[in-house]
């Protein structure tokens, strides 16, 4: 026996209904014995005619096209309750995550990003205090730097009017600032009637060395003057006073030598730009 | 599944897993059997039970012959067994009226919860026309012929209703089975 002869022949259903002879009814026995295929289409007509037996039986199958006892009616294919379900279902699950998200907009994403932005806010507003302050500390230090030149000034001017005091009046005097490439030459003005000019050096104490030697060069390194013998005063300075004829108009090299027991020590060098009128 | 032929051999040399593999093979197709001549779910059970006895009896005792047709020695039995239940009923049941079989068995033994919500749910993807067929064909036995006549539809049209309804039968019943099977 063979499937396609099963199919053909109906003789599942036919079995099942008990419609077989006794021969093709033991015979197909043997074969759904021995298949497993037969055998479950077998099991499931069994199922269906013992189903539709008892649903014509409590009227949940029409017995007639035209009754309509039954309640059961064909819904037009788009609006079946197959097709009717999922779509209130799919519905239901876009609607219940569209209000998941509107609260979790709500409740948590905007408060966050209000935090955000307040975060942000104070952030910025941090950095441009500390700018102020940065910039607040720039100018301190400026008006500070500006009141030390002030004060360095006003020190000079003292100075200068302690020595005028101590020099004689009228006399020429240059305070010398030691020779950097940055710093102007020191000028010295002499009048045409001048006898003397003082020359005012800052020396360190005298520790190391008994006492200073001046030497003054021309620009092209000739001898001048040499005084010796020279002290600090009270002020920390050598001052010495040199005769205004020895010099013309021009620039000459100023060096200051501490003499100490054995030698001699270059511990300042100076340039003055003489002019006499 | 083990051969017919070599769960015999088996059985013989007294393998327990053998006996066990047997009736794994046979024993719904036994109770099936049964339980459609029977229509009792009770006397099925019985009919299984004393089929096998008998069958390994036989085998341990070397009583069959060929053991390469194993399924159509179960079968036997079986029909042996049922007929000795019908025998034993119709002794000590006389039949009456409310034991002949009637065209529909309210009491089916085949028609379980999950079989009748399935049937539910086919029909109502069944047009009127056709729940009629089904109801004239199975359940009023009707001829084809005179379904034809009554419907209107040829026997192809028939063939087909037949067909459509049973596959759906079918997948909804396995559908709704696998869900009770997955709870």
């Amino acid at each position: 026996m063979t499937h396609d002869e099963v199919e053909q022949q109906e003789l599942v259903e036919r079995y099942v209904r008990k419609r077989l002879s006794p021969e093709d009814r033991g015979a197909f026995q043997e074969h759904f014995f021995a298949c497993d295929s037969c055998f479950d289409q077998i099991q499931t007509m069994e199922r269906f005619i013992a189903s539709v037996q008892h649903a014509a039986e409590t009227g949940i199958l029409v017995a007639r096209p035209e009754d309509t006892r039954v309640t059961t009616r064909e819904p037009a294919r788009w609006l079946g309750s197959a097709w009717i379900r999922p779509l209130f279902a799919v519905t239901a699950a876009v609607a219940v995550v569209l209000l998941f998200w509107a609260g979790w907009l709500a409740l948590y994403r905007l408060p966050h990003l209000r935090a955000e932005m307040a975060s942000e806010r104070t952030a910025r507003e941090e950095i441009d205090k500390q700018r102020e302050q940065e910039m607040n500390r720039a100018l301190e230090q400026l008006e500070s730097e500006k009141a030390e030149r002030v004060r360095i000034e006003v020190e000079l001017n003292k100075r200068q009017q302690v020595v005028a005091s101590l020099v004689q009046p009228n006399v020429p005097l240059v305070m010398l600032e030691g020779t950097r490439d940055s710093q102007p030459t020191n000028v010295l003005d002499l009048p045409g009637s001048t006898g003397n000019f003082v020359l005012w050096l800052e020396a360190e104490p005298e520790g190391r060395f008994r006492n200073f030697r001046l030497q003054i060069f021309t620009a092209d390194k000739k001898l001048v003057q040499t005084v010796a013998g020279l002290r600090r005063n009270a002020y920390g300075a050598v001052a010495v006073s040199l005769p205004a004829g020895a010099f013309q108009t021009g620039k000459y090299l100023v060096g200051l030598y501490g003499v100490g027991a054995r030698d001699s020590e270059l511990v300042g060098e100076y340039t003055v730009q003489i002019r006499k009128r | 599944m083990p051969l017919d032929l070599q769960l015999v051999e088996e059985i013989r040399r007294g393998d327990g897993s053998a006996e066990a593999a047997l009736f794994e093979k046979y024993a719904r197709r036994v109770y099936y059997l049964a339980l459609s001549e029977l229509r009792s779910r009770e006397d099925a059970e019985d009919v299984r039970t004393e089929t096998f006895l008998r069958v390994l009896q036989a085998i341990r005792q070397d009583r069959l012959r060929s053991p390469e047709a194993l399924a159509s020695f179960v079968l036997g039995i079986a029909n042996n067994v049922i007929r000795e239940f019908v025998r034993q009923r119709t002794r000590t049941e006389p039949l009456t009226a409310d034991t002949i079989e009637s065209a529909v068995d309210p009491n089916s033994p085949f028609l379980d919860p999950i079989a009748q919500r399935t049937i539910e749910q086919v029909t109502r993807r069944l047009k009127p026309r056709e729940q009629a067929f089904l109801t004239m064909y199975f359940y009023e036995e009707l001829s084809k012929e005179e379904i034809a006549s009554r419907l209107g539809i040829d026997e192809d049209r028939v063939r087909l209703i037949k067909s459509r309804a049973l596959k759906s039968f079918r997948d909804i019943y396995e559908r709704l089975t696998k869900k009770v099977d997955t709870k």
